[in-house]
């Protein structure tokens, strides 16, 4: 049987976490911010036409 | 059957579907990663390093299918004129590119401990790796177009262009001699995969999967509201030049 090569497992399983939670981080992230946008134009839309 | 080209409905249903899917993915995963760890065994030849086969041929396999549910949205741009398919094939752009990072990436760490490279320039390879390429460019051409309905025809183009690549990964292991092996999952005669590994190797894939329906799903609402905020900028933008010129400011 040849050797485990664990420090490559680890490696593929930490570089897989940070590419995927990574994305996942930065679709939430653009979401909250889309919403805080769209919530202060809204805002800004009421104003003027009161 | 909702009418879901009405982005408002669209946004519903995400909103209804999105806490299943999440949590279908996260006891797939669980359950998975539980299975690759604790139960699978080490290869006879491989030892334990077969255990990076558990993300890589997830990740190979969403590689592929991204590309197939980007090309069908480039048809529902450019055939059917869907309203939603130019944000879809946008919102998987991005995240095709991720998982055929991730395939690339512990392709090359599986690789230097088993055939003693990081990299070949093989046919299975080097077509991964243009397809990692397409997807770069498609993300760079909706970036370099600013008016939307232009750059979600080019891009549909692109997309239904650069599918010829697909077949060529698909077979480019039996139409060349490569380093990297035949099929052994999807293949006739049925997978050459013992049941012992093919059980976390398919749970882990049926995970991959239904992750990227769910950030898929996310980042076609992050899409929708995206053009929402546009339209709304532009409206305010009128309201406000319509209002200076109705009642203009006192010199």
């Amino acid at each position: 049987m040849s050797e485990s090569h664990w420090e490559f497992i680890v490696v593929a399983y930490f570089v897989t976490t940070c590419v995927i939670g990574g994305m996942t981080l930065k679709i939430l992230l653009d979401y909250r911010g889309l919403k805080r946008a769209l919530d202060k134009i809204a805002g800004v839309t009421r104003d003027d036409i009161s | 059957m909702p009418n879901i080209a009405n982005p408002t409905i669209f946004l519903s249903l995400v909103r209804r579907v999105l806490p299943w899917t999440a949590a279908l993915t996260t006891i797939l995963l669980i359950g998975g990663l539980y299975l690759t760890f604790f139960v699978g065994p080490p290869d006879y030849q491989q030892g334990e390093t077969v255990k990076i086969m558990y993300l890589h041929v997830p990740a190979a396999w969403l590689s592929l299918f991204i590309y197939i549910v980007m090309s069908v949205a480039a048809l529902g741009t450019l055939v059917w004129r869907h309203p939603l398919a130019d944000a879809a094939q946008k919102a998987a752009a991005p995240l095709g590119a991720a998982f055929t990072f991730v395939c690339l990436a512990t392709g090359s760490l599986w690789g230097k401990p088993m055939w003693g490279t990081w990299w070949v320039w093989d046919a299975r390879l080097t077509s991964v790796l243009v397809l990692f390429l397409i997807y770069l460019a498609l993300i760079a051409l909706w970036e370099a177009i600013e008016e939307p309905g232009r750059a979600a025809r080019a891009a549909a183009i692109m997309t239904l262009v650069g599918a010829v690549n697909l077949p060529i990964i698909k077979f480019s292991v039996d139409w060349w001699n490569t380093l990297h092996q035949p099929a052994s999952v999807f293949r006739i005669g049925g997978p050459a995969i013992a049941m012992s590994m093919l059980l976390p190797l398919l749970i882990m894939t049926l995970a991959a999967t239904f992750l990227f329906i769910t950030l898929h799903l996310m980042s076609i609402r992050n899409e929708i509201l995206r053009r929402r905020l546009r339209r709304l900028t532009i409206l305010a933008a009128e309201q406000r030049d319509a209002l200076a010129y109705i009642m203009p400011e006192p010199v």
